[in-house]
């Protein structure tokens, strides 16, 4: 590894005998001190120049046989312009897999295609993980949502039976408290507990949102996308009067290369929050969609912006952090946002937020595009 | 005329919702087995006294100990294929829901569920198949 670290051009990294990366070659510094479960189901992408291809597989077979690294022939590219390295964490009675791949390439189609396939490798990883955490709330959450409405039958019809023991014995208490407040309270008590359970099913189901994928597509057509967004909510806009605004340009087609129920999640949660965040007593309630190209960097950027209450400055950085809301006693989950920067960012995108409070909201949203068809 | 009494299997790893399963089962006045594994499920589906008197419809879970809740789909669907299935599962992704229908099941229940909503699927499920038995008569 010493020779690898010593002899490479562009970037090598070391790890002590425990896995941690200690020492950095011509890489990114914030890699280092990673421990292995902080890296578990991590992936790394490097790029190197074609020439230093056989240099480098020489070394990787050399250390391969050294260390714990071992090659994922099933995707090695044939013309070996691709390389993935597992490191097998298993063996050290750690679960989870680190993920190396070695490019030989600067051609920048190629390292697209090369990012989106460590993407889904880490993609899937993390998509097992959430899957296994659903399974194993739903599961027990189950038996309260079946068990807890037998209690509720049970409890009321011993109600009569409690009157009359309460007639006879006035002073009568139940767990310190008497007779008349336990009456009333076994409603809200049940209440709060179903409250409960509905919030931890609501955040599991919000999870969905995570595994939504159809095919991947090389030519969907982002505008499409918004407008079947927005045709979703067409009965909410029209019963709280809020108008829409779209400004499309002259553009009649954008294509990207995506999934289009994944990113219509991601769009479609950008709107419902702008739709949440009007007062219902405001006079003028809009909301406006537009998109913007930018050839020179072949991005893409859709606007969506809301006159509504906005979002206080203090709390702006964290409206993209998982389980946060503002609104928890409509018993919101918080995943919303959440889900769509995961989206977005798995669309090799990007997310930002502007707001001022009280005033409005300005959500952009920017992707990548390929192709560009605009109306004659 | 009398109505008959439904009889269920449910098949489920998991004791405490077979438990809480069964009490409704008893509120219901269904007559019912519960297992914990695909094999038992098999074994209990091929003994004389239940092909004497069959099930009506099987409740299944997908991920149990040893063989998949789908493989049971399967072997119902082979075995019987008017028995109507019912897949239970807490992976109530796509995914799992796509593969349950590929394997044959009759409907699909993610958990958590209401009592409600398991006595609407297995009412729907038990009248669907009655109306399509009559429709082959």
């Amino acid at each position: 590894m010493q020779n690898l670290f010593n002899c490479a051009k562009r970037f090598v990294w070391i790890a002590d005998s425990k896995g941690r990366i200690t020492a950095v070659k011509n890489s990114r510094p914030e890699n280092t001190g990673y421990t292995k479960r902080e890296l578990s189901g991590k992936s790394i992408i490097r790029f190197f120049p074609v020439e230093e291809q056989n240099k480098i597989l020489g070394y990787l077979r050399l250390s391969a046989k050294k260390t714990r690294f071992f090659f994922e022939s099933n995707l090695i590219a044939k013309d070996n312009s691709l390389i993935l390295c597992k490191i097998n964490l298993s063996r050290i009675k750690l679960s989870g897999k680190i993920y190396f791949m070695f490019c030989f390439t600067q051609n920048k189609l190629e390292k697209a295609l090369y990012y989106k396939m460590i993407n889904r490798i880490q993609t899937n990883t993390i998509d097992d993980l959430i899957l296994g955490i659903m399974h194993e709330i739903n599961n027990p959450n189950n038996f309260l949502m079946l068990n807890v409405p037998y209690l509720q039958s049970i409890l009321h019809s011993l109600i009569p039976l409690g009157e009359n023991h309460h007639k006879c014995h006035p002073d009568w208490k139940l767990n310190g408290l008497e007779w008349n407040y336990i009456k009333t309270d076994l409603d809200v008590l049940m209440n709060d507990i179903y409250m409960g359970i509905n919030r931890i099913k609501k955040i599991t189901s919000s999870l969905t949102g995570f595994f939504e994928r159809e095919n991947v597509s090389d030519n969907l057509n982002v505008l499409e996308v918004i407008s079947s967004s927005l045709n979703e909510f067409e009965e909410i806009f029209q019963a709280n009067k809020i108008k829409v605004d779209k400004n499309f340009g002259n553009l009649c087609f954008i294509g990207i290369n995506g999934d289009k129920k994944s990113l219509k999640i991601a769009v479609s949660n950008i709107i419902q929050n702008s739709i949440e965040s009007f007062c219902p007593s405001a006079i003028e309630k809009s909301i406006s969609i537009a998109v913007r190209l930018y050839p020179a960097s072949q991005s893409l950027h859709i606007i969506i912006s809301d006159t509504g209450c906005g979002i206080d400055q203090d709390i702006l950085f964290k409206v993209f952090n998982p389980f946060f809301t503002t609104k928890r006693d409509k018993n919101q989950a918080g995943l919303g946002l959440y889900i769509s920067k995961y989206i977005i960012k798995q669309h090799g995108g990007q997310i930002h937020i502007e707001s001022e409070h009280g005033e409005w909201t300005r959500i952009n949203l920017k992707l990548p595009y390929l192709t560009v068809r605009k109306e004659k | 005329m009398e109505q008959k009494t439904l009889k269920l299997l449910i098949v489920d790893d998991e004791e405490y919702l077979l438990n809480s399963i069964a009490r409704f089962m008893k509120i219901w006045g269904y007559e019912f087995d519960a297992v914990e594994s695909v094999d038992q499920a098999i074994t209990m589906l091929n003994s004389y006294q239940n092909r004497k008197n069959p099930y009506n419809l099987v409740l299944i879970d997908i991920y149990m100990p040893g063989k998949n809740g789908l493989n049971l789909v399967k072997f119902i669907k082979q075995n019987q294929p008017d028995l109507p299935c019912i897949i239970m599962t807490g992976f109530a992704d796509n995914n799992s829901k796509k593969n349950s229908y590929f394997s044959g099941c009759d409907n699909f229940l993610p958990k958590p569920f209401t009592p409600q909503e398991l006595k609407f699927v297995i009412e729907e499920s038990i009248r669907i198949s009655e109306h399509e038995n009559t429709k082959k008569i």
